[in-house]
């Protein structure tokens, strides 16, 4: 259980490099950092980000620059809202797509950044689910 | 330390650490371990590919119809070719022996619809023999000579090009002068004595320029049909203007006559 985010990581990296538009390794690291609330999720959002930017052939270090930039910005509602909840996620998903998807210039901006919103949401039921099944976090 | 400064620090860290790699990055030196990280995915990328876009009976369908629509293209060309090959020894006039089969391959400066073609380029060059100066033929009609040559190249001069003369004569009453290009399209035939007789619709061949080694234009070949003559009195010649009886635009072969 414990490497399932980093699986689903790598496995949102290859998704989005070369099948997908969707900002799935950001939607990945959304529930990492809303459910674990601690530093890793600096360290992934920067070593994801550099393996996406050299995988899509784009200037590497921008996406790490993003991810940081947007995880840091959810650890700092962490004190006004509760963060660990299925609206939150799906504002800061949609906010966190609609967002990359302008900045890499992808098209479907609505479309994509509502499936993306799902997307962001089923993951983060998968995500709570396992912390709960492993009694980390209360139901 | 608080949780929350601990975040901070590390936002910083990784922040900076992101810029760090987005300026160094820029250096050519770096360039290798991108390939190299590319080169390691390679194998797992292109496999979840063609899961992804090759999987489905729509695409497989797709690729089978672009296979079909390739081979619909080849047999057409097959079919061309046949035809043009066939209807060019069928004429008389030159030893079908003698003649190099080309595929016009390009044709510079030549815009569909704006401009003419002046030039063009084929598919065989000094590599099959070709040389400067010999002429280029479809049918009995001369499309231009040969100008310039590399190993699996050449450049065709065009009669319409303002480069390209050559002597000629009319077909009915044998009124001899110097056929030149002009551009646009259009050639004329020059330096006619004005006692000479020229009609409209005579047909204009070449007189023959062979060199004694039978390198050269040679006679008979047809340039093209008197469409305007301009006949005046004080002049020392008469010029008529001709319509070459070929549409270079849609030219796709033509023969090289090599002696």
């Amino acid at each position: 259980m414990k490497y399932i985010p980093v699986i689903l990581l790598f496995a949102a990296l290859i998704l989005q490099s070369w099948i997908l538009t969707l900002p799935l390794v950001l939607l990945v690291l959304i529930p990492i950092a809303v459910i674990y609330r601690n530093y890793y999720a600096f360290a992934l959002a920067f070593i994801f980000g550099i393996l996406l930017d050299i995988l899509s052939f784009k200037t590497i270090g921008v996406t790490s620059i993003f991810f940081c930039v947007f995880i840091f910005l959810i650890f700092m509602y962490e004190r006004k809202f509760e963060i660990n909840t299925s609206y939150f996620v799906i504002f800061a998903s949609f906010l966190g797509s609609f967002a990359f998807i302008i900045f890499y210039g992808y098209s479907n901006l609505i479309l994509e950044t509502l499936v993306s919103t799902i997307i962001g949401l089923i993951l983060f039921q998968i995500f709570k689910k396992g912390k709960i099944a492993k009694g980390e976090i209360n139901g | 330390m608080q949780k929350r400064q601990v975040i901070v620090y590390a936002f910083l860290v990784f922040l900076v650490l992101s810029l760090l790699v987005f300026f160094l990055f820029k250096l050519p030196i770096f360039s290798s371990v991108s390939s190299f990280t590319q080169t390691i995915f390679s194998p797992i990328t292109s496999s979840v590919h063609s899961i992804f876009k090759l999987g489905t009976s729509t695409n497989l369908l797709k690729e089978e119809d672009l296979s079909l629509s390739q081979k619909l293209v080849d047999q057409s060309k097959l079919a061309a070719d046949n035809k043009a090959l066939r209807d060019q020894f069928q004429t008389q006039n030159i030893k079908s022996t003698s003649l190099v089969e080309a595929n016009i391959v390009g044709s510079p400066s030549f815009i569909p619809g704006i401009t003419l073609p002046e030039n063009f380029i084929l598919d065989k060059g000094s590599n099959d023999n070709l040389k400067v100066g010999q002429p280029v033929i479809y049918k009995d009609n001369l499309v231009g000579v040969i100008s310039q040559t590399s190993g699996n190249f050449s450049k065709v001069t065009l009669l319409t090009n303002v480069s390209f003369s050559t002597t000629a004569q009319t077909l009915s009453v044998s009124a001899m002068g110097v056929a030149k290009g002009q551009g646009g399209g259009e050639i004329i035939l020059d330096n006619v004595l004005l006692s000479q007789s020229l009609k409209t619709g005579d047909l204009v061949v070449t007189k023959g320029d062979l060199d004694v080694s039978g390198q050269g234009i040679p006679a008979n070949l047809v340039l093209g049909k008197i469409v305007s003559v301009n006949k005046t009195p004080s002049s020392l010649f008469q010029i008529a203007k001709i319509k070459t009886l070929l549409d270079f635009a849609s030219l796709s072969q033509v023969f090289v006559v090599k002696n």
